[in-house]
């Protein structure tokens, strides 16, 4: 069979239920991007196989917490995974350490659509608008969402008022929201 | 802890939508957010961009053995777990559980516009009330063979009970779920031959069946 057909829900309720064929149908499934999170927010490879192996672990025991109304199951485990990587990072005083280029991450030459539960449309707009951000928003945006640094943690690192981090995480978030939303209009 | 106003909520959804709200602003969210649909639903638009960022990162072929690693990583934690459990497990005589739970939606992989699919092993079929479909069953026929469900009525709170009903005509109950708002969602370890089943019964805690479901054979 089998599990390989199955919808990504019922496979993670396969996994819960240590059903083994579901188990290596979930991990086959999502072991390329649980990875590159943890390769992308981590650097090096040890470092993203730990954090990877850890995220599937969670995803095992934490499977009851998984609600569909909430995004698809590959959000749900590759937000584990950032939030294992961030650990990570806050461990080893990482955490703010520059160098992190936000458009450059996300820009993946190599990438078909078959990666991304994201439409290729979707995906393309979302890269535009995170390229047209201003700097300091593009870099509040980083440090929250791949950092996961709070607004006073991005004030300090920003060297600017806490309102003026919120702010302009907010921002940057509402227009990569409109971004997603937007529709292309026939000429 | 007091909950936040609505322009408190938009000054910090973002925040909240990315995981980074800090403990006492995050309670004091989620307080708002429990009487708020505005506002939930903002945060909720907003956790989708989040989403979204995730999903654009590139994938990366994870070392070799690695999912084997992440096998063998997975089938020593459940072995610690079935050790602390065992006791209370047996006494409930419910091993196939050990897990604790498990959740499920609606299969977004599953041919939805379909009554119903076979594939190897696993079968599954529309749960309908009356003309209209509420939901979906799915039935596995592994060792133990598992049943799970998910239900969306839009209407209707309260705890259900789903009975498999088998080839010569008997029912069995499985298990009892709460559906809230008629959402829900759930799953159980099956004692009887999943070959044997035919369909599938909701039963609401008056005896009504709200829902039922034709199962294909396996």
């Amino acid at each position: 069979m089998t599990s390989d057909t199955l919808g990504d829900e019922a496979v993670l309720a396969g996994l819960a239920l240590n059903d083994p064929e579901a188990t290596a149908a979930f991990i086959r499934r999502f072991q390329g991007k649980v990875f590159g999170v943890a390769l992308s927010l981590l650097g090096a490879a040890a470092d993203a196989e730990d954090v990877a192996q850890q995220a599937f672990e969670r995803a095992w025991r934490h499977a009851d917490m998984y609600d569909p109304r909430r995004g698809s199951v590959q959000a749900w485990l590759l937000t584990i995974t950032r939030n294992l990587a961030i650990d990570q990072l806050r461990s080893t005083s990482r955490l703010g350490a520059g160098g992190w280029d936000l458009a450059g991450e996300l820009e993946s030459p190599a990438l078909g659509p078959e990666d991304h539960v994201l439409a290729a449309d979707a995906a393309t707009r979302l890269r535009a608008a995170i390229a047209a951000l201003p700097p300091e928003q593009g870099r509040a945006l980083e440090l929250a969402a791949f950092r996961g640094l709070s607004a006073p943690e991005i004030a300090e690192a920003e060297q600017v008022p806490l309102g003026t981090a919120k702010s302009r995480v907010r921002v940057a978030m509402i227009k990569l929201r409109a971004a997603l939303g937007s529709q292309q209009v026939e000429p | 802890m007091r909950a936040m106003t609505c322009a408190e909520l938009g000054d910090c959804s973002a925040e909240l939508a990315l995981g980074v709200l800090p403990g006492a602003e995050r309670a004091g969210a989620l307080l708002h957010l429990q009487t708020c649909l505005a506002c939930r639903l903002e945060v909720q638009s907003l956790a989708g961009v989040s989403d979204a960022l995730l999903e654009l990162m590139p994938a990366a072929d994870p070392p070799l053995g690695f999912e084997s690693r992440v096998a063998a990583r997975l089938t020593g934690a459940r072995r610690r777990r079935r050790r602390r459990w065992m006791p209370a497990v047996a006494a409930a005589g419910a091993v196939a559980f050990a897990a604790g739970g498990w959740a499920l939606g609606s299969a977004t992989s599953s041919p939805g516009s379909r009554s119903h699919q076979v594939t190897a092993g696993v079968t599954s079929a529309e749960l309908a009330a009356g003309s209209r479909t509420v939901g979906r069953v799915f039935l596995y026929s592994g060792s133990p063979g598992w049943v799970f469900m998910t239900v969306d009525s839009g209407r209707g709170s309260g705890t259900v009970t789903c009975f498999l009903t088998k080839r010569d005509g008997s029912s069995v109950r499985v298990g009892s779920f709460a559906l809230a708002h008629g959402y829900g969602y759930w799953g159980a370890a099956v004692r009887v031959d999943p070959v044997q089943v035919t369909g599938a019964r909701l039963v609401a805690g008056d005896g009504s069946v709200l829902a039922s479901a034709s199962i294909p054979g396996l």
